[in-house]
C-alpha cells in the first residue's frame, strides 16, 4: 500500500461515513466553502486542508476505487465509505512508520504557504544568481504577481544584497536546525540557486528515500512550521518575516479588524489601539473576536489565560450551553463577557 | 539601417543563419511573408529583430501558452523588458493593468482565442500593430479546422487591426498546408521563403518490434548506451512515468519525467534541470519541447510515434541544434498504429450527438442560446467542449447560429447532412495523415529522402550518417567513457548546500 492510499484511509476513517468522498476531495484541495471548513474541524482532518492540491479528481477517484476493490473500504451508500478492519490495521501501520508531521496545519497556513514558498524560492534563486553577477537566468516562477513582488522587495545595491543573503541564510539555518535531518535536507533540495536547480517534490522524495506523497506533507509541514515561528517571533526573523507580512490581506477580515490585527502584531494593548484609532474599546474587542473566529493560528492566550479557557469550556459543557450569561454567573463574574465570547468562538 | 549591427547588439550573434536576413528584409519593407525554416534555426529572430526597426507593436499569435511564456521569458532574460504574454490565465486585474498600458509593450504574444475579444482588438488597434506574426502557422491547417477554430478567424482580426503586414512562420508544412495557410490568412500576395527542412546532422533509425515488452527492452538498452542528453516521447503520462522509473532503476544516468499533468513549478524545475545538464534523460509526452532552447540534445527516441510526419520532424528536430551529430530512434510495433487512430475517432462527434444538438437548436429556432442552455445541452448530449466548438463554428459559418447566439430557423435534414460531410472530411484528412506516417515507417528506401518527398523537397546530398537504410554506426552515438555511467553522486549535506546557495564561506555553516 502506498502513502496516498493510507492517507485516504485515515481521512475516510475520521469521517466515518458521515460525509461524501466529494467533500473529502474538496477539503484536500483546500476549497473554502464553509461546509468543508466545518467538516474539517468536526472530523479532525483540518490539518490536511489544501495540502494535496496535486492530486486531481481522477487520481483521487482511482485511489478510492482501488481501496474499494481491495476491501479496505466498504461502501455505505453511493458516495460514502467506511474503513474495514484490515483497512484500519494497514493504515495505522503505515502512519506509525510515517506519521503526519507535527507542524502540519493546512487549515491555518496552507493558503498563504503556497505564496510564501513561491516568493521565497524565487527570491533565493535571484539572490544566488545576482550575487554571482548572473542576470540571465530562467526564473523558477513566472507568475506576474510573484515577479512583481520580488522586484518591489529586491535590494538594488550589491552590499545590500549581500546583507540579505547573510541574514536569510542565518534565519533559515536557525529554523532548519530545529527540524529533523530529513526535513532540512528536503527543504534545501527544493531551493534553486546559482550552482544547481532545485528538485521537484517527487525528485527530492527519491533522494531521501520516502514516498512522494509523504514528502509532500513533510514539505508543507516545514512551510507551516516556518510560518508559525515567524508569527510567534517576528523580531527574531526580521528578513523572512518580510515574505509573509502582507499575506495577512488574504485573511477573511473586515478592513477595520485587519488594522486591529496588524497593531496587535506589534504588541499593542486593546487600550492603546482604541486610543490610537479613536475607537471604543468594545469595538476593538469585537475585532478581536472576529480575528479569533477567522484566523486559526491567532492565539487568545494573552486575553484569557489557558487555565481560564479550560474553565470556561468546562462550565459550558456542564451547563450544556453556549449562552454567555449563565456561564458568566457560574464563574461568579470573575471573567468578562469578552473573554468568554473569545474562548467560545475559538473553540468553534 | 544595418541589420547585422542590430543582430549583434540585441541578440549577440555576428552572422545570420540561412534565410533570416532575406525574410527580415521583406518584413521591414512591409511585405507579407510566408517563411518555412527548419526547426531550431532561430525563427523568432525573424520577427524579434524587426521590432527594433518598426515603430509599433509586434503581435505574435502563438498556439501554446507554454510557448508564449518561454518566449517572453527569453526576451526578458535578453534584457528586453517590453514583452508580454496576454492569455486567459492572467487574472482579471492583471489583464486590466496590461491592457491599459498596451502601448508600452513592443512584443505581445497572444493565443488566437484571446484575440477574438472585441476589447482586446480595440486596444491593440489603438496601440498600433506594426507586424502581425503567426508562429507555428501550420497549426492553422492542422488544428484550425478541428478544435481551435479561432485560428480560422485570424484574417478578420487582422483587418480590424488595420491590416498590418503579416509574417506566417512554420517549420514543417507540406505544399498543401502552405496553400491552406495562405488562403486562410488571405495572403495571395505573400512572398514565400521556403528553405530545405532537412536536418542533416540528425541520423534516423526506425525499428519494428514484435511486442511492447520487446520495445521496453530496446528502450532500456538505448537509454543505457546512448550519450545524452536525450528525450524519449510517449503517448501518455502513465507510460512516461512508468518508463522513467524503470530507467532510473538501471542507474545509468539522471532521468526525470515530464507531462502536462504536473504542477507548473515542477515543470519549470525539470525544464531548467534539463537545460542546465542536470538531467541526462527526459521521459515525456509531447507537452515537452516546444519553446525549449537546448542546443546539445544528442538523441530523441520515440516510444510511441505521433499522428503526423510533421509532428515527428518537429520532435526529432529538438536534437542537435548545435549542429553536432545526433540520433533519432523510433520504436514501433504493428499495434501502435491502432492507438492514434482510436484517439482520433474519439475526438470526433458521433452522429447521435450531432442530431441531438441539431434537434435541440431546431426547437429553439428564433430564440437566443443562453450560456446556461448551451451548457446543459452539451451535457445532455455528452459532447466534449472541443467537439462542440467544432460544431458551433460550422453552424456559425452556415448562419444557423447568428450574432449574439440567436438561432435562425433551419432545415434539419440538410444541415445534418452538411455537418456530417464536414466531419467525415476532417476525419478522413486526419486518418490520412496518420496513414502517411505509417507508410513512411514501413516504406523501403532512405528515410530522409522519403520524408523530404512528403514535403515536395529533394535530398541534395546524403549525409555520412543518414539512416538505418543507408547505414549508420550506432557506436558513434554511444557513451565513451565508462566513468560516466557510474557517476558518483556527491553526498548531499544540507548545511553545506545552504552555504553554497547563499554564497557564505564554508566555515560559517559547517560544524562537523
Ligand atoms: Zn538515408
Amino acid at each position: 500500500m502506498n502513502y496516498r492510499e493510507a492517507l485516504l484511509l485515515f481521512c475516510l476513517n475520521q469521517i466515518n461515513g458521515q460525509r461524501t468522498i466529494n467533500g473529502l476531495y474538496h477539503l484536500l484541495q483546500g476549497k473554502k466553502s464553509s461546509q468543508t471548513i466545518q467538516d474539517g474541524k468536526l472530523f479532525g482532518v483540518s490539518f490536511l486542508f489544501g495540502t494535496c492540491k496535486h492530486i486531481n479528481r481522477k487520481e483521487f477517484l482511482e485511489t478510492v476505487t482501488r481501496l474499494h476493490n481491495e476491501r479496505f473500504i466498504i461502501k455505505k451508500s453511493e458516495d460514502t465509505f467506511l474503513v474495514s478492519e484490515p483497512g484500519v490495521k494497514i493504515m495505522e501501520g503505515i502512519l506509525r512508520k510515517y506519521p503526519f508531521p507535527d507542524h502540519l496545519d493546512g487549515w491555518a497556513y496552507q493558503s498563504r504557504a503556497d505564496l510564501f514558498w513561491k516568493r521565497l524560492s524565487l527570491y533565493v534563486q535571484s539572490l544566488s544568481h545576482l550575487l554571482k553577477g548572473d542576470s540571465n537566468f530562467l526564473p523558477v516562477n513566472r507568475e506576474d504577481n510573484i515577479q512583481y513582488w520580488i522586484k518591489k522587495n529586491f535590494p538594488m545595491e550589491q552590499n545590500e544584497r549581500e546583507a540579505w543573503a547573510n541574514n536569510l541564510y542565518n534565519e533559515i539555518l536557525s529554523l532548519l536546525n530545529d527540524l529533523t535531518e530529513n526535513e532540512s535536507t528536503l527543504f534545501t533540495y527544493r531551493l534553486s540557486g546559482f550552482h544547481r536547480v532545485g528538485l521537484t517534490i517527487n525528485q527530492a522524495a527519491g533522494r531521501i528515500g520516502v514516498d512522494s506523497d509523504f514528502a509532500n506533507l513533510l514539505f508543507k509541514g516545514i512551510l507551516h512550521y516556518i510560518m508559525k515561528r515567524l508569527q510567534e517571533n517576528e523580531q527574531k526573523y526580521p528578513f523572512l518575516s518580510v515574505f509573509v507580512k502582507d499575506l495577512e490581506v488574504l485573511l477573511p477580515l473586515t478592513d477595520s479588524a485587519r488594522k486591529t490585527f496588524s497593531m496587535l502584531g506589534k504588541n499593542r494593548t486593546i487600550k492603546e489601539i482604541a486610543g490610537y484609532r479613536r475607537l471604543k474599546e468594545s469595538t476593538i474587542e469585537d475585532h478581536i473576536v472576529e480575528i479569533a473566529m477567522n484566523v486559526p493560528e491567532f492565539t487568545i492566550d494573552s486575553f484569557v489565560a489557558p487555565f481560564e479557557q479550560e474553565e470556561i469550556l468546562e462550565i459550558s459543557k456542564q451547563l450544556r450551553t453556549k449562552r454567555l450569561k449563565p456561564i458568566k454567573t457560574a464563574l461568579e463574574d470573575r471573567l468578562s463577557y469578552f473573554q468568554i465570547r473569545l474562548v467560545l468562538v475559538k473553540e468553534g | 539601417m544595418n541589420l547585422q549591427r542590430l543582430l549583434q547588439k540585441h541578440f549577440g550573434f555576428s552572422t545570420f543563419r540561412k534565410g533570416q536576413q532575406e525574410i527580415i528584409n521583406d518584413v521591414v519593407q512591409g511585405k507579407n511573408v510566408l517563411a518555412m525554416l527548419p526547426t531550431g534555426t532561430g525563427k523568432s529572430i525573424c520577427y524579434q529583430l524587426p521590432g527594433y526597426i518598426l515603430p509599433g507593436i509586434i503581435l505574435v499569435v502563438s498556439p501554446l501558452l507554454s510557448l508564449m511564456e518561454d518566449q517572453v521569458q527569453q526576451l526578458k532574460s535578453n534584457g528586453e523588458k517590453r514583452a508580454l504574454a496576454l492569455n486567459s490565465f492572467l487574472s482579471l486585474s492583471e489583464r486590466k493593468t496590461a491592457l491599459s498600458n498596451l502601448a508600452q509593450y513592443k512584443y505581445i504574444y497572444v493565443s488566437p482565442e484571446i484575440l477574438q475579444h472585441p476589447i482586446i482588438q480595440k486596444k491593440l488597434r489603438d496601440a498600433g500593430v506594426s507586424l502581425f506574426v503567426i508562429d507555428e502557422a501550420h497549426c492553422i491547417s492542422q488544428w484550425g479546422h478541428e478544435f481551435r477554430t479561432d485560428y480560422l478567424k485570424l484574417s478578420g482580426v487582422r483587418e480590424i487591426l488595420g491590416n498590418p503586414p503579416c509574417l506566417a512562420l512554420t517549420a514543417t508544412a507540406t505544399e498543401a498546408v502552405r496553400k491552406d495557410i495562405l488562403s486562410q490568412l488571405q495572403l495571395d500576395d505573400a512572398e514565400s521563403h521556403i528553405y530545405g527542412i532537412d536536418r542533416s546532422n540528425i541520423a534516423i533509425k526506425v525499428e519494428e518490434h514484435q511486442s511492447v515488452e520487446e520495445k521496453v527492452t530496446a528502450l532500456l538498452d538505448y537509454s543505457s548506451k546512448l550519450k545524452g542528453p536525450g528525450i524519449v516521447y510517449f503517448s501518455s503520462r502513465v507510460w512516461a512515468e512508468r518508463m522513467a522509473a524503470l530507467i532510473e532503476e538501471q542507474k545509468v544516468g539522471r532521468v526525470a519525467f515530464y507531462h502536462a499533468g504536473m504542477e507548473m513549478e515542477d515543470r519549470l524545475l525539470i525544464q531548467k534541470q534539463f537545460i542546465n545538464d542536470e538531467i541526462d534523460l527526459i521521459c515525456s509526452t509531447n507537452a515537452f519541447g516546444m519553446g525549449i532552447n537546448k542546443p546539445n540534445v544528442r538523441y530523441v527516441i520515440h516510444f510511441h510515434f505521433p499522428g503526423t510526419i510533421e509532428a515527428y520532424l518537429q520532435e526529432i528536430g529538438r536534437a542537435g541544434r548545435d549542429g553536432a551529430e545526433s540520433l533519432a530512434v523510433l520504436l514501433y510495433t504493428k499495434e501502435d498504429y491502432q492507438l492514434p487512430a482510436m484517439l482520433m475517432q474519439q475526438e470526433v462527434p458521433e452522429d447521435k450527438q450531432v442530431s441531438g444538438v441539431l434537434d435541440y437548436l431546431f426547437s429553439m429556432g428564433g430564440n437566443q442560446l443562453t450560456p446556461e442552455a448551451e451548457k446543459s445541452m452539451i451535457q445532455a448530449v455528452g459532447l466534449s467542449e472541443v467537439a462542440w466548438g467544432f460544431l458551433a463554428f460550422h453552424l456559425g459559418k452556415r448562419g444557423v447560429i447568428m450574432e449574439d447566439n440567436f438561432i435562425k430557423p433551419f432545415d434539419l435534414k440538410s444541415t445534418f447532412a452538411s455537418l456530417k460531410g464536414i466531419i467525415e472530411e476532417r476525419t478522413r484528412v486526419k486518418l490520412n495523415r496518420l496513414y502517411e506516417m505509417n507508410r513512411w515507417l514501413e516504406r523501403e528506401g532512405c528515410r530522409r529522402q522519403n520524408y523530404l518527398g512528403h514535403f515536395d523537397q529533394c535530398l541534395e546530398e546524403t549525409p555520412e550518417h543518414c539512416c538505418d537504410y543507408c547505414g549508420i554506426t550506432l557506436s558513434k552515438y554511444e557513451k565513451r567513457d565508462e566513468l560516466n555511467r557510474t557517476r558518483l553522486q556527491e553526498k548531499f549535506l544540507w548545511k553545506k548546500e545552504l552555504t553554497r546557495l547563499f554564497h557564505q564561506s564554508e566555515e560559517v555553516g559547517i560544524e562537523e
